[in-house]
């Protein structure tokens, strides 16, 4: 047994030195089976730590969150592993994989399987034994390879559990290779993180919703549900041809009052089935009927019109604005423009502009209102009023492969990109249809607005723009740049910042505010989306008011002296 | 002579594409030109448009294209009016029907409109 582990031990060390670049497999009924690594995707497993949660998100785009095993002694009772998916240049893959292995907070980094169907390798291992009395070469094993045993699984006979960690000789599954490559177990199982939910909700339809899951190219919809599917506070105003909102999808959906930009009255009305399929995209209820709205949670404003040129449509259109900042609009979703410009000569409304100056600048009780405009289908002309301001969103639509939609507008004042080709989504009647257009693109984004105004309502129509731009997936190949007058990242002018990203633009709207090793002796106040408390002395007969519109976290010391106050809103 | 026989089959491939570019649109023009009704107008804007394309290469009745110029090769029209142009994909089976992909009609909505015609003349 020694001869056998003195020739096991030179075979790890070898391996150990050509981690980086060995072709990398699995054993599977004694065959062993290659691995497509996905170079543009790592895992990293660590307890639970605030700052090192933000730092990782600064630095990388996390697509997804895996619940880690918590079940280590070595774990304090509080503490919680989390694994993240993170998106990576490719062409530094093992630069950054060896940086975040310098990591000392880092447990674990473990890589991930395959292009059109990611499954992330676990930190964890099974390992089946020959024998009952085998046991004790399990432990040797596991010390050999620096590992740990976690534990027998439940009901088998001989089924153990095997963590890797920072210390170990080699990621997850080269260890479980070198411990089938012994020959000393039955089996040994690289513990994939199978998604075998296959889908988040249950829709009919779900499936066909490429936008929504579509592994990679989509707007991670499914990751952003998990902290909201959006707060009914928050109302989008649909800027449309009217909804047809008793459609089986809008069951418990939210509509606000409605209004008719043409007849100048309430309530809305049903032109066309444009509004009904814009209106889908937002709020198609979720594990009731055949297809997932990005938020169903948000309320939704109809204000309908024709959407026909008239002799009044700048005045109706410009009314149909006012009424909606008027009435507590959040975001104003349009779904239409002047159809390439080029037929009016680049004219352009006064009257029109107002309006839409008055929701940008003033909605919102100052906080600003939230124009998302479609770039228009006659490329590459982005339509009018979309190019009116910069700080209208402006939004380009791209196919299932990531590319810009032959038809979507481009160019300098193209802000972002999203799912507009072949889209399934609600008509009248209870139909569906798929239809394509930067319009389909357009609500998925003023969707995404609405997520990130529900986690934190308090943000500005400025940082939610930045949010949304600065949390953007770059995906289609292209070459994304640091541009003059594009302080969000690096943008190209066929896809603006990339393709919106509703999990980190909403995990981008609640940052934690930390008050930590603190004596107040005056009145003080302290705001933010999350707030740590920690290591507080509230004294001087003051007052402290921690305004946390989700958590408040105290740890540590906290004292509150007789004639002082707290107050926690 | 020995130059005179170097040329000769560049002049032969030259007469070649341009014989080649002239037939493909006298072809392409004779199938569109005629009396065009938008076949199903209940998915757009709810009006059957007529849209006439003429030998002259001028476009008549359209709601918006009526008046304007025309070309096409064997998969785009071109308009021209002014110094614009707006192209359109088109195809047309059986001589009879015809897509016009992203084409537009009275509305401003922001999605593709790709309209089928049926000949009428």
């Amino acid at each position: 047994m020694n001869v056998l582990f003195i020739v096991l031990f030179f075979s790890i060390i070898n391996c150990n030195a050509q981690e980086n670049n060995v072709e990398d497999y699995y054993y599977y009924k004694g065959k062993k089976i290659s691995l497509n690594i996905n170079e543009s995707k790592l895992v990293v497993f660590f307890e639970r730590n605030t700052d090192l949660e933000q730092s990782i998100k600064r630095e990388y785009s996390v697509s997804r969150q895996i619940r880690g095993d918590e079940s280590l002694a070595i774990l304090s009772k509080n503490t919680q592993l989390i694994g993240y998916e993170l998106k990576v240049d490719s062409e530094k893959y093992y630069d950054i994989y060896n940086s975040l292995k310098a990591n000392s907070e880092i447990r674990a980094i473990e890589k991930v399987v395959g292009d059109s169907l990611p499954v992330a390798i676990s930190n964890c291992f099974y390992v089946k034994l020959k024998n009952d009395s085998d046991s004790s070469l399990l432990i040797k094993m596991a010390k050999k390879t620096k590992t740990q045993i976690v534990r027998k699984v439940a009901y088998t006979d001989r089924w153990y559990v095997i963590e890797t960690n920072r210390e170990s000789i080699s990621n997850s599954l080269s260890v479980s290779n070198i411990f089938y490559e012994t020959g000393l177990f039955e089996k040994v199982d690289p513990g994939f993180v199978f998604n075998f939910s296959h889908s988040c909700v249950s829709d009919a339809r779900y499936s066909e919703q490429w936008a929504i899951d579509n592994a990679g190219i989509d707007i991670n919809a499914c990751n952003a549900w998990q902290i909201t599917t959006g707060n009914n506070n928050i109302i989008v105003a649909v800027i449309d041809q009217g909804i047809d909102n008793g459609h089986k999808e809008f069951v418990g959906i939210n509509f606000t009052q409605s209004y008719d930009a043409r007849e100048k009255k309430k309530p809305a009305n049903l032109y066309s089935d444009h509004g009904t399929h814009v209106c889908g995209i937002i709020s198609s209820n979720h594990n009731q009927a055949n297809i997932a709205g990005v938020a169903p949670g948000l309320s939704i404003m109809e204000i309908s019109h024709p959407m026909e040129p008239s002799s009044t449509i700048s005045e109706d259109i410009a009314t149909g604005i006012n009424w909606a900042v008027h009435n507590g609009a959040h975001i104003l979703s349009n779904s239409w423009g002047d159809q390439g410009g080029a037929f009016y000569n680049n004219l352009h409304s006064e009257l029109l502009e107002d309006a839409i100056d008055n929701a940008l600048d003033n909605g919102r009780n100052g906080k600003g209102i939230i124009v998302v405009f479609a770039a228009g289908n006659k490329s590459p002309v982005i339509d009018y009023p979309a190019n009116y301001r910069p700080e209208i969103l402006v939004v380009g639509s791209i196919t299932s492969g990531g590319q810009r939609s032959s038809f979507s507008g481009y160019g300098n004042k193209l802000d972002i990109v999203a799912p507009g080709s072949d889209i399934l989504s609600t008509i009248r009647s209870n139909h569906y249809a798929f239809k394509s257009g930067t319009s389909m693109a357009t609500p998925h984004v003023s969707a995404v607005a609405g997520l990130i105004l529900s986690r934190y309502p308090h943000l500005t129509r400025l940082q939610v723009v930045n949010i949304i731009e600065s949390t953007a997936q770059k995906v289609g190949g292209y070459t994304y740049q640091n541009t003059t007058g594009r302080p969000n990242g690096t943008w190209n002018n066929q896809m603006g910042y990339g393709l919106v990203d509703a999990f980190a633009a909403v995990q981008a709207a609640c940052t934690t505010t930390n008050f930590i090793n603190r004596t107040v002796t005056t009145n003080t106040s302290v705001e933010g989306c999350e707030v740590n408390v920690q290591n507080v002395k509230v004294q001087n007969n003051a007052k402290l008011t921690i305004d946390a519109y989700n958590d408040v976290n105290i740890n540590g010391p906290f004292d509150v002296q007789i004639g002082s106050e707290l107050e926690i809103k | 002579m020995k130059i005179q026989l170097l040329l000769f089959p560049f002049l032969f491939l030259a007469l070649s594409c341009a014989k080649d570019e002239t037939a493909e649109n006298t072809v392409v023009n004779n199938n569109l030109i005629g009396t065009w009704r938008e076949k199903n107008p209940e998915l757009f804007d709810g009006i059957s448009d007529t849209i006439v394309f003429t030998s002259e290469l001028l476009v008549q009745k359209h709601i918006i294209f009526d008046g304007w110029r025309y070309s096409a090769t064997s998969d785009t029209i071109f308009f021209h009016k002014d110094g614009n142009e707006i192209k359109c994909a088109y195809t047309i089976s059986n001589r009879k029907e015809m897509t016009i992909y992203n084409f537009i009609d009275r509305l401003i909505t922001q999605d593709v409109k790709n309209i089928q015609f049926i000949r009428i003349r």
